[in-house]
C-alpha cells in the first residue's frame, strides 16, 4: 500500500516537473518568435522606406516632400559608411507593446542615397524633404529626414523662397518646442553665416558656415539644410560620399566632351573637369569655404557655352 | 518479490510518461517548424516584392542622374554620349546601382543596320550594355526613354532624340 502511494507520488512529481519544463520551454519559444517577428517588422519597415526613397528624390523638381505617419513611436537611425561611393544604413527600432523595451531591426544598406538626419529620431511622424545638390553640376538628390520642427529667424528672401514650402520649417514667431535658426545673427540654437560675396554668387548664403553645438560646419548649396538638421558625423561622411561621386561625374563629363567635340560641340571646361576629378575625392566640408566661388564660376562658364556639358 | 513488481510497474509508467512527453515535444516542434516555414516563405516573398519595387523605382529615377541625364530642356531624357561613356565605368557603377544588369537599346527609329537574324546585335551602336549580370537567373524590368544627342553645325545647335528601351535586371533567388 505504502509502495503504491510512493509510486503514485513519484509519477505526479515527475509529470508536474516535466509539464512545467515543457510549459516554460513553450513560453520561451513563443516570446522568441514574437521578438523575432518584431525584428522582422522593423527590418521590413526600413526596407520599404529605402525602396520608397527613390520616389521621394527631387529629380528634376526643385524639392519634394512627404510625411510618414507610423502607428507607434519609432527610432530611425541612419548610419554612414564613407569609403568610395559609400552607403547609408537605415535601421528602425520600435517600442515593444506592453513594455519599455525596444526591438531593433537589421540594417538596410542603400548606396545610391544621401540621407541626412539626426542619428536617432524617435517619433510617430517623420518629415522627409528632398533637394538636389549641385557643385557645379548636379551630383545627387539629398534626402532630409527629421521629426524636429525648425524656426528660421531673420531669413533672407532667397532662402525663404527655397525653403518656405518645406514641412517642419516655419519663419519667425518661434514657439518654445522649435529649434531656432538665425541667419546672420546670434542668439538662436543654430546660426548660419553666409560668406559668398563674389560676382558669381546668387546669394550671400550660396556657401558659408552653420554654427551649432559649439561647432562650425561649412556648407555649400543645399547642404545648408543638411548641416542644420544632421549630426556632424553623418554630415561629414555624406559630404565625402557626395564629393567622391562628384569626381566620377567629372570623369564622365570629361569623356563626353571628347565625343561631342567630333560633332562641333567644343568646350573650354576640360582642364576644370580634370581638376575636379582629381580634387573632389579628397574633399571635406572645409573645402567649400575656399573653393565654392570658383565652382560657381565654372557653372557660369558652362551656361555660356553653346552645347553645355551639363 | 512484491517490491520488485511495484517498482517494475512504476518504471513502466515513468517510461510511458517519458514517451508521451517526447511525443508532445516533437508534436509542438513540428508545429513550430510548420509555422516558421510559412512565415519564412512570406518573408522571402515580401523581400522579392521590395527588391522589384526598388528596381522599378530606380529605373524611373535614372533620367534625373547627372551620370546619364541630357540637359534641363528635357528632364526625362538620357544622353546617348553619357550612355556610351558609362559603359566604360560599368564595373564601378554596378556596385553603386541597386541592379544586377543595365542595358539600353534603340526602339525607334528601327535599328535596321544592327539586326541580325531578327534580333538586335548587342552590344552595338544601337544597343549599349552598361553592366551585365554575373548571375544567370535574374528578372528584367524595362522602361521607354527618349535618348538624345547634341551637335553643332554652322554655329547652330541641333538636338536629336530617339526612343530607346532601358532594361534593368534584378537577381532572382531560387
Amino acid at each position: 500500500m505504502e509502495n503504491k502511494k510512493a509510486e503514485f507520488g513519484f509519477i505526479w512529481i515527475f509529470a508536474i516537473l516535466a509539464g512545467v519544463a515543457i510549459l516554460l520551454f513553450m513560453i520561451y519559444g513563443a516570446t522568441k518568435i514574437i521578438d523575432t517577428s518584431q525584428v522582422i517588422e522593423d527590418t521590413k519597415l526600413a526596407a520599404i522606406l529605402s525602396s520608397n526613397l527613390d520616389l521621394l528624390e527631387a529629380g528634376s523638381a526643385q524639392s519634394i516632400q512627404a510625411t510618414i505617419r507610423l502607428n507607434k513611436p519609432t527610432n530611425l537611425s541612419i548610419g554612414c559608411f564613407e569609403v568610395g561611393y559609400g552607403d547609408n544604413r537605415i535601421q528602425v527600432s520600435s517600442g515593444k507593446s506592453g513594455s519599455n523595451e525596444w526591438s531593433t531591426g537589421e540594417e538596410i544598406v542603400v548606396s545610391d542615397k544621401y540621407i541626412f538626419s539626426d542619428r536617432t529620431e524617435a517619433s510617430k511622424v517623420l518629415e522627409i524633404n528632398s533637394r538636389p545638390f549641385s557643385y557645379p553640376y548636379k551630383i545627387a538628390d539629398l534626402i532630409f529626414i527629421t521629426s524636429t520642427s525648425y524656426c528660421f529667424v531673420n531669413t533672407p528672401s532667397e532662402i525663404m523662397s527655397l525653403y518656405s514650402s518645406l514641412k517642419g520649417i516655419s519663419f519667425d514667431n518661434c514657439t518654445r518646442d522649435q529649434t531656432s535658426v538665425c541667419f546672420g545673427a546670434y542668439g538662436c540654437n543654430i546660426s548660419v553665416e553666409g560668406l559668398c560675396t563674389g560676382l558669381a554668387c546668387n546669394s550671400e548664403y550660396d556657401y558659408g558656415t552653420v554654427r551649432k553645438d559649439g561647432r562650425s560646419i561649412p556648407y555649400a548649396d543645399s547642404l545648408l539644410l543638411a548641416a542644420i538638421i544632421s549630426d556632424s558625423q553623418t554630415y561629414e561622411c555624406n559630404v565625402k560620399r557626395l564629393m567622391f561621386r562628384g569626381g566620377k561625374i567629372a570623369e564622365i563629363l570629361l569623356a563626353k566632351s571628347q565625343i561631342t567635340r567630333a560633332r562641333g560641340c567644343n568646350t573650354a571646361l576640360d582642364s576644370y573637369l580634370e581638376l575636379l576629378a582629381l580634387s573632389f575625392p579628397n574633399y571635406d566640408s572645409s573645402d567649400f569655404l575656399s573653393n565654392t566661388e570658383s565652382i560657381l564660376e565654372i557653372d557660369r562658364l558652362n551656361n555660356q557655352e553653346v552645347c553645355g556639358l551639363w | 518479490m512484491v517490491n520488485l513488481k511495484i517498482s517494475k510497474s512504476a518504471q513502466f509508467q515513468i517510461q510511458q510518461m517519458a514517451f508521451m512527453i517526447i511525443a508532445i515535444f516533437i508534436f509542438f516542434a513540428l508545429a513550430a517548424i510548420f509555422v516558421l516555414q510559412i512565415s519564412l516563405s512570406d518573408l522571402e516573398g515580401s523581400s522579392a516584392d521590395i527588391k522589384t519595387e526598388k528596381a522599378i523605382n530606380f529605373l524611373s529615377t535614372i533620367p534625373s542622374m547627372t551620370e546619364l541625364s541630357f540637359d534641363d530642356s528635357c528632364p526625362n531624357c538620357l544622353d546617348r554620349d553619357k550612355l556610351v561613356v558609362l559603359s566604360d565605368f560599368g564595373v564601378e557603377y554596378k556596385r553603386f546601382f541597386p541592379l544586377e544588369s543595365l542595358k539600353a537599346f534603340k526602339v525607334y527609329p528601327v535599328p535596321e543596320d544592327n539586326i541580325v537574324a531578327g534580333e538586335l546585335n548587342c552590344p552595338s551602336r544601337d544597343c549599349i550594355v552598361i553592366f551585365e549580370g554575373s548571375n544567370t537567373s535574374f528578372q528584367e524590368y524595362a522602361t521607354f526613354v527618349p535618348v538624345c544627342t547634341k551637335s553643332r553645325r554652322q554655329g547652330i545647335l541641333r538636338k536629336e532624340c530617339e526612343v530607346w528601351k532601358l532594361v534593368g535586371g534584378i537577381e532572382l533567388r531560387e
